[in-house]
């Protein structure tokens, strides 16, 4: 088990963004965590990572209870995070950008240059690590997101929307980098909206809607299960008696 | 190979911050050499100030509190026990370090317009205690230092010995900030200053790093001041603890390039020479040489608002880029 959330709980105010969310997640695995816009799913991830600080419930992460740890102390024990709205540090070349991830765990130049280069070259963008980051287009910056977040060396990596916005090519891409990040023996949950994707990548899907969690099963459970297919599509008149 | 040494290692601006040194030799009077101290002393003031506040984008507005705590530090030292103004000036840093800890430690993690604020806050304070402490700092009529010429004293008979003095300042400044912008410290800072979220998801104790910066930069300053007070051999709280002081580190800083090694002494070349000649030839006039050296500053903002540094190093890209090419027969 590297990941055990507890019955999480986020309140804005009054309002559940996250209520009473409790995930198991086993190692090597990819998650795929799903549900309407507003679901909380993003949230989940700031509550995980420690961006956000949670109202209820415990986070234990490979062993060590993350619950009130800053998100610096736990990229540190190895959850990294990319962000759906893509946050690069623009002034900074591609490679500084990976390097300041790579300085997560050492404090030697050159070990930083060697751990950003190589996440680089597994999302395929060391062909562009001179150029200065606001210069990249948009599939670059998700990728360049991702060899951020790889550069910490994390053992736990949350990918939020990394195909939204893609091309069908760069999404098969991007399915393809996913696997080879997997393979690497990282464990990932991934937040997507598109489906195709996200049934052919995860082991297990999540699915969340207005804070909790509704469902949880494989790719084939979830896309049959009544309750989800009502969330994503609504309920039709007269059925609700049903 | 000497392309690669001019194009990514600086080399050009290297050989300006070496070279600088002989300048003051071929100056004709003291007047001239006098400009050329200032130039090297603000230099380093600058490039101090820029290790905090230019690379992670968070301007302080008090650094001539620092400036201050180092003069009166080492003039007070030395005025009442007769300690060296070397000593002096590493007791001045010491003070600095934990003034720097104190401020730091409670208003780093105010954002924005607030840490700006509590930065002046924190000059004026000082400013005023200076003054109204009078028992100690002889308050506003200032202190005088005597004039006993000799190493120990830090005191010399001309100017030339004060040029090389702050040219060495403003080298070790320089070095130092080169290296941090190579270091983990200068990257965290720097990605610190882009997004301060997405950097603490990679790892980046901000507090901490901003901290270590913003004592380094404290402590550097303070240095700049125990030579300031030595060379002038008079300090008083409304001159050297200034609001303009203050704004001068941000200006010259701002116009070379802030963020960078290099852009706040390049900045000091420029600005320092020009503000001083002003005010020298324009004396007729009081206030013309302000409002010229505004519309310079404007005119930069305006047109190069990253500063005059990425100019710089673009025409050195056009010159040396070609230069070195042909010579290689490329």
């Amino acid at each position: 088990m590297i990941l055990q959330v507890e019955s999480v709980t986020k309140k804005f105010g009054g309002l559940s963004a996250v209520s009473e969310v409790s995930l198991e997640i086993e190692e090597g695995n990819i998650i795929g965590l799903i549900g309407p816009n507003g679901a909380g799913k993003t949230t989940l991830f700031n509550c995980i990572n420690g961006t956000l600080p949670i109202t209820e419930g415990t986070i234990i992460f490979d062993g060590v209870d993350i619950t009130r740890k800053k998100s610096h102390e736990i990229a540190k024990l190895g959850i990294a995070r990319s962000y759906q709205i893509v946050q690069p540090f623009g002034n900074m070349t591609t490679l500084q950008n990976a390097m300041v991830g790579g300085f997560c765990k050492t404090k030697v130049y050159k070990e930083a240059e060697a751990i950003a280069l190589r996440s680089l070259e597994l999302v395929r963008l060391d062909h562009k690590k001179d150029l200065i980051a606001k210069h990249l287009n948009l599939g670059e910056r998700k990728k360049l997101e991702i060899a951020k977040a790889l550069s910490t060396q994390p053992k736990l990596l949350l990918l939020d929307e990394v195909m939204a916005g893609l091309t069908p090519s760069e999404v098969q891409e991007m399915v393809k980098i996913i696997h080879s990040i997997n393979a690497s023996g990282i464990t990932l949950i991934i937040i997507e909206h598109i489906m195709e994707a996200i049934m052919s990548l995860s082991t297990r899907i999540v699915v969340l809607n207005f804070g909790k969690k509704i469902m949880e099963g494989t790719p084939f459970e979830v896309s049959s299960n009544q309750q989800v297919i009502e969330a994503y599509f609504g309920v039709e008149d007269g059925e609700e008696d049903a | 190979m000497i392309r690669q040494l001019i194009l990514k290692h600086n080399l050009v601006l290297w050989i300006i911050a070496a070279g600088s040194v002989i300048v003051p030799f071929f100056l004709p009077n003291r007047y001239f050499q006098d400009i050329a101290v200032m130039t090297f002393l603000w230099a380093g003031l600058a490039t101090s100030w820029n290790l905090y506040s230019g690379y992670c984008k968070r301007l302080s507005i008090g650094h001539a509190a620092y400036l201050g705590i180092g003069a009166y530090t080492s003039t007070l030292l030395y005025l009442n026990f007769g300690i060296s103004p070397w000593i002096g000036m590493l007791a001045g840093g010491v003070i600095s370090a934990i003034a720097a800890l104190i401020i730091g430690g409670t208003t780093l993690r105010l954002k924005g317009t607030f840490f700006v604020l509590s930065t002046i806050a924190f000059a004026e304070i000082l400013k005023v205690m200076t003054i109204t402490s009078k028992d100690i700092t002889a308050g506003a009529l200032g202190l005088m230092i005597p004039y006993q010429p000799g190493f120990s004293n830090m005191i010399w008979q001309g100017k030339i010995p004060y040029a090389v003095l702050t040219w060495i300042y403003m080298i070790v400044v320089l070095i130092i900030s080169v290296r941090l912008e190579k270091s983990k410290l200068g990257y965290s800072l720097i990605a610190l200053g882009e997004n301060q979220e997405a950097a603490e998801n990679l790892g980046v104790n901000s507090t901490r790093t901003m901290l270590v910066a913003f004592v380094m930069s404290a402590v550097l300053t303070s240095f700049g001041g125990t030579l300031f007070a030595q060379y002038v051999m008079f300090i008083e709280p409304t001159s050297v603890m200034s609001m303009g002081n203050s704004i001068n580190f941000i200006l010259l800083a701002i116009a070379g390039g802030m963020g960078t090694a290099f852009g706040p002494m390049i900045g000091s070349f420029i600005l320092t020479p020009v503000s001083n000649l002003l005010r020298g030839y324009l004396a007729g006039i009081s206030g013309l040489h302000g409002l010229i050296l505004g519309l310079v500053l404007i005119v930069i903002l305006l047109y190069r608002p990253d500063g005059i540094l990425p100019q710089l190093k673009l025409l050195f890209r056009y010159l040396f880029g070609k230069f070195v090419k042909l010579g290689k027969g490329e």
